[in-house]
């Protein structure tokens, strides 16, 4: 495209004043409907919680009734054992599945990003386990393979004259997190693909021409380059990671005892077992401002490494 | 450089806001697993239809359990319609979301649902809240000849009993279970063991022994967590022996030394002897176990045994021997009592009708209609006297048909404890917070069983949880 | 040198096919096990020869599965329209009038996702009631809408940003109006952008499970009820939920396989060397 070089062109300050008007009120119609639908639905859910969270109901006692208690649902759940337990769950295990679908992704992607016979073949079939419905994950790991009598994988390593272990039963965490894995391993595939693919031919070759090998190469050169889409796919993994409960539902019911109950599923044991509606929403609140907190941090190292980039 | 960032940073919003949907999933859980099996063929002499008036242009919406019996229901309605013009729709759901559902419409006030299926631990809850509306009134408004060919004395009393509060019935029985005992007669033959007809526990922990071995485990027991999976045969193991959950004051007794040594008893024998992995079996894992032949006994729901006993669906079919549950110190909560049953929702705009469905549905000509379109296999067992004296069923069923029948008759809610309890239930104790504390403390068990924890540690977690509960539900008087 | 290089490339063809059997592996073993009856389903050992049969899948068909594909369409088919229709005008106006506050309201966008959905099942349940929405494809067209949107407007938000200016300034100069900026000129070269939103919202909404229990009865449910309803936990199921998540999986993973391309061209649209 050929370079046009715009004259610059002063306007009247009256005329200024209305192109930046318009420009303001042009943008408020485009954005307004889309912030508006999801201002509605999403805040007014969140403010109709927090008013739950203050509130001592319990669905299945209506002779109870309900009332206002403040903050005390909050105070209750901060002293709960079980609370603490399905913190430290959530997070072993979002970090868990995170480091390892990370270096499953990069390891794989690595793999996918020298030309071999049927590549696209291969990569369109590594990346359908993220498609697949979490309850669909879950029931297939659960009854079809870690089952110790009748799984398919037990049965395999029973064949070697090891017993079988009872995943789910005696290490439901690593159970859950190996599921996990296997669902979310493509989507750091892909964008560390995406990473190593952007990667300028011409870097590497200079650095062959200047000696260096293929490890020095990869250090230097590829993982600072992926440090951007590392980052920025583990911020988005976390956010979902720390949501999930579709798996621990079909797989585990956060059993045995608490051992894989993370914060959704103490959520909804709460709200639909022991039918505490408030507790419940208290806890909703509480993952909210954990993600927060998260999330606000890692944007500040995003942030860093934008600006890294840039003066690179 | 910034743009193919800002682009990636896109894309993976994208592909991670797919993937924060899927967290919003949930699954079919089995909670309390009854599977249709035999059924009984009502009298002959029930008589053809049974006379319903019609009411054109009426929508029922039902909420129903998805099994097998349920299933069969679905596909006769038509017949209703065609009879009485009413319109019926379904919701089917896995048991513990259907009671998600259900207890979030009708709590909340949505009142969506004309017809509920409920069983026998939430009517009682029901009727104390007012959920449903007491069967009674409504059945005395059709008219005579219908009463009386459905005859309403001709369910067992134990069951509508159990469907009861303050002496209103307020759930009819779809089809009614209770508890015993299932093994292997070709492998008590070749061990040369032998068990009475109403066996101890002791006896039964002895044969699982014997049998045990790698490839065959002794027995299958339910460890999966769910107040109504592992704790419900766990519960029978407490009551009979000598055990309770509460004593007249409501002070919880898991710790007490009769629970203990229950508790103890399941645990080791299950751990023992039992399949591995039993911290993930439930009904349906066992019923599967000891279909394909890998375990020799099970104690489990009196449903199974159509299904064993189906070469269709059992490897085992004709190897299996039927015995009461196994008793101990007393014989009383050493089965259980369940029943699925049809109740009106309070909230219904067309109770009137929703009465008439029910009683078509629940009554002797039904059952003789599903025994006469769908075969005897398949008629829904357990609630009628009549079925019991019926020779085509008693034909078809066998040999568990009288175990059945006098299981169900016996197991007493209240009266399932040595000593004497402020609570109703057998399997279960009949409070709405039981939901709560009982799931919570299955899961502790369910972790004894899978040796995460020791059992002492998992009751005296219990014990508080059930103390807890009874404090903050008001039962207990400071 | 092309020895070693024929080498290395045949090493790395066999590991990637030997990693993506094991990966695949699971899925095409419950597909298998659709067309199994109940006791074949779970014998060990597994025979990979069976008589494969139709009963479940007749089951499922006869289970008045249409009805549940046809509520699925439609709800996932409106709130796609209706994120698209909402989300690429705001993620045009973000890029076409640059505020300070852009950051903030991305940022905003995604925070609307912390919540987990069980978190804020009852209070909208209530709130549909209220609003008598409950057991109607409005009241999922709406949520899901509102949850895609974030999603629409940050992928077309990198889109657009990857628009070369002086293209935007072309626009500006000849005094067309935003509304012909956006259609004329840089939809037409954002399509593959709006194709990968479209594909995913779909994908995400296809799936979603909790609120459509929740929300629907008998008028709306979609297809993740019907699997729900098609499972039983009374009795041997093995071989009927393998046909019903197999079903249920059809839709997404093919849609997935689809927008796999648009995907990486998407990742890799500012990679041209090489």
């Amino acid at each position: 495209m050929a370079e046009v070089t715009t004259p610059t062109v002063r306007p009247q300050p009256a005329a200024r004043k209305t192109m930046a008007q318009r420009s303001t009120a042009e943008r408020r119609l485009f954005l307004s409907p889309a912030l508006i639908l999801v201002g509605l639905v999403t805040q007014v859910a969140f403010l109709v919680t927090i008013y739950y969270s203050m509130l001592s109901w319990n669905l299945v006692r209506p002779d109870l009734g309900i009332h206002f208690v403040g903050l005390s649902n909050y105070a209750s759940l901060l002293s709960s054992s079980a609370f603490l337990t399905a913190l430290i769950n959530t997070i072993f295990l979002t970090v868990g599945v995170l480091v390892a679908g990370m270096v499953i992704g990069l390891l794989l992607a690595l793999l996918l990003n020298r030309p071999f016979p049927l590549r696209p073949l291969v990569r369109t079939l590594l990346i359908t386990p993220f498609f697949v419905m979490p309850v669909a994950t879950a029931e297939i790991w659960k009854n079809m393979l870690l089952n110790p009598v009748y799984g398919l994988i037990s049965w395999l390593i029973q064949q070697t004259g090891i017993t079988p272990p009872d995943v789910l039963g005696s290490q439901p965490l690593l159970g859950i997190g190996i599921m996990l894995t296997w669902e979310w391993f493509p989507f750091f595939m892909l964008i560390l693909l995406g990473g190593l693919q952007s990667l300028p031919e011409d870097l590497i070759e200079a650095a062959h021409i200047d000696g260096a090998g293929p490890w020095a190469v990869f250090r230097y050169i590829t993982i600072p380059h992926l440090q951007r889409y590392i980052a920025v796919s583990t911020l988005f993994g976390l956010i979902y990671l720390l949501g999930v409960f579709g798996e621990i539902f079909v797989g585990t019911q956060g059993g045995p005892g608490d051992a894989s109950t993370t914060l959704p599923f103490l959520i909804y044991r709460t709200a639909f077992s022991n039918w505490d509606v408030g507790t419940a929403a208290a806890l909703g609140v509480i993952a909210v401002l954990i993600t927060i907190l998260i999330a606000t941090g890692f944007n500040r190292i995003l942030l860093r490494m934008t600006g890294y980039a840039e003066a690179q | 450089m910034q743009w193919r960032f800002s682009h990636l940073v896109g894309v993976v919003a994208a592909m991670s806001f797919v993937l924060t949907g899927w967290s919003t999933t949930s699954a079919a859980k089995s909670s309390t697993a009854r599977f249709a099996a035999f059924s009984a063929l009502s009298h002959p002499a029930a008589g053809g239809t049974l006379p319903l008036p019609r009411r054109n242009g009426v929508t029922l919406t039902v909420a129903t359990v998805n099994n097998d019996n349920m299933v069969t229901m679905q596909s006769l309605t038509s017949k209703f319609t065609q009879q009485t013009g009413i319109n019926v729709k379904y919701v089917t759901l896995p048991e513990d979301q259907l009671r998600s559902k259900v207890t979030t419409d009708v709590a909340t006030g949505a009142g969506k649902f004309d017809i509920v299926t409920i069983g026998t631990y939430d009517a009682p809850i029901w009727g104390k809240n007012r959920w449903a509306v007491p069967f009674q009134p409504l059945f005395n408004q059709l008219p005579a000849a219908t009463r009386s060919a459905y005859n309403l004395s001709d369910i067992f009393p134990s069951i509508r009993n159990a469907l009861s509060y303050k002496g209103q019935l307020y759930a009819v029985p779809f089809y009614g279970e209770s508890s015993m005992l299932y093994y292997r007669t070709d492998l008590f033959k070749a061990n040369h063991i032998t068990l009475p007809l109403h066996p101890t526990w002791s006896q039964v922990a002895a044969a699982a022994k014997k049998l045990n071995s790698s490839s065959v485990h002794g027995i299958c027991l339910r460890g999966l967590p769910g107040w109504g999976e592992v704790l419900a045969p766990l519960d029978t193991v407490i009551n009979t022996f000598g055990g309770r959950w509460y004593d007249l004051k409501w002070n919880a007794q898991l710790t007490s030394p009769a629970v203990k040594n229950a508790v103890n008893f399941y645990v080791n024998l299950v751990r023992n002897y039992g399949e591995p992995g039993a911290s993930g079996d439930g009904f349906t894992e066992c019923e599967t176990l000891l279909a394909t032949g890998k375990v020799a006994m099970w104690v489990d729901a009196t449903v199974a045994a159509g299904t064993l006993e189906d070469p269709k669906k059992s490897l085992e079919a004709g190897k299996i021997g039927f015995a009461y549950a196994p008793i101990q110190k007393t014989p009383k909560g050493s089965h259980w009592l369940w029943a699925w049953s049809l109740a009106v929702e309070g909230a219904s705009k067309n109770k009137a009708a929703a009465a008439e469905f029910i009683t078509w549905a629940t009554s002797g000509q039904y059952l003789n209609l599903v025994g006469s379109t769908n075969g005897w296999v398949n008629v829904p067992p357990g609630t009628r006297v009549s079925t019991y004296k019926n020779g085509n069923y008693l034909k078809a069923a066998g040999s568990f048909a009288n175990i059945v029948k006098a299981s169900i008759l016996s197991a007493n809610q209240h009266n399932a404890t040595l000593l004497p309890v402020p609570y109703v239930g057998i399997q279960y104790v009949d409070i709405p917070e039981f939901q709560g504390f009982g799931e919570s403390i299955s899961n502790l068990i369910s972790a004894a069983i899978a040796g995460r924890m020791s059992v002492n540690s998992a009751l005296a977690q219990a014990q508080k949880l059930a103390q807890d509960a009874a404090v903050k539900g008001g039962y207990k008087k400071k | 040198m092309k020895v070693r290089l024929r080498l290395g490339t045949t090493v790395a063809a066999l590991v990637a096919y030997i990693v993506t059997i094991l990966i695949v592996f699971p899925i095409v073993w419950m597909a298998l096990t659709s067309f199994k009856d109940e006791v074949s389903a779970y014998q060990m050992p597994p025979s990979l020869a069976f008589t494969p049969i139709l009963d479940n899948l007749n089951d499922a068909l006869n289970s008045g599965i249409m009805t549940y594909i046809y509520h699925s369409v439609v709800a996932v088919g409106v709130s796609t329209i209706v994120a698209l229709a909402l989300g690429i005008p705001a993620a045009f106006a973000l890029v076409w009038h640059a505020r300070k506050s852009n950051e903030g309201i991305l940022f905003w966008l995604i925070s609307t996702k912390f919540m987990p959905a069980v978190g804020v099942l009852i209070p909208l349940y209530v709130i549909f009631k209220d609003i008598h929405l409950l057991d109607t494809l409005w009241a999922l067209i709406i949520v899901y809408a509102a949850v895609n949107l974030p999603l629409v407007v940050w992928i077309m938000y990198s889109f657009f940003s990857d628009i070369p200016k002086d293209l935007l300034e072309a626009g500006r100069v000849d005094g067309a109006s935003d509304w012909q900026v956006l259609s004329r000129i840089i939809l037409p070269i954002s399509l593959p952008g709006v194709a990968v939103a479209a594909l995913l919202s779909v994908i995400f909404s296809w799936n979603e499970f909790l609120f459509a229990v929740t929300f629907t009865y008998t008028s709306a449910p979609t297809v993740p009820v019907f699997v729900s309803s098609f499972l039983t936990s009374e009795g041997l199921f093995w071989a009927r939920m393998s046909m019903a998540l197999s079903l249920a999986i059809v839709v997404p993973v093919l849609l997935g396989w689809t927008a796999q391309r648009q995907l990486i061209r998407g990742l890799t649209l500012g990679a041209v060397k090489g």
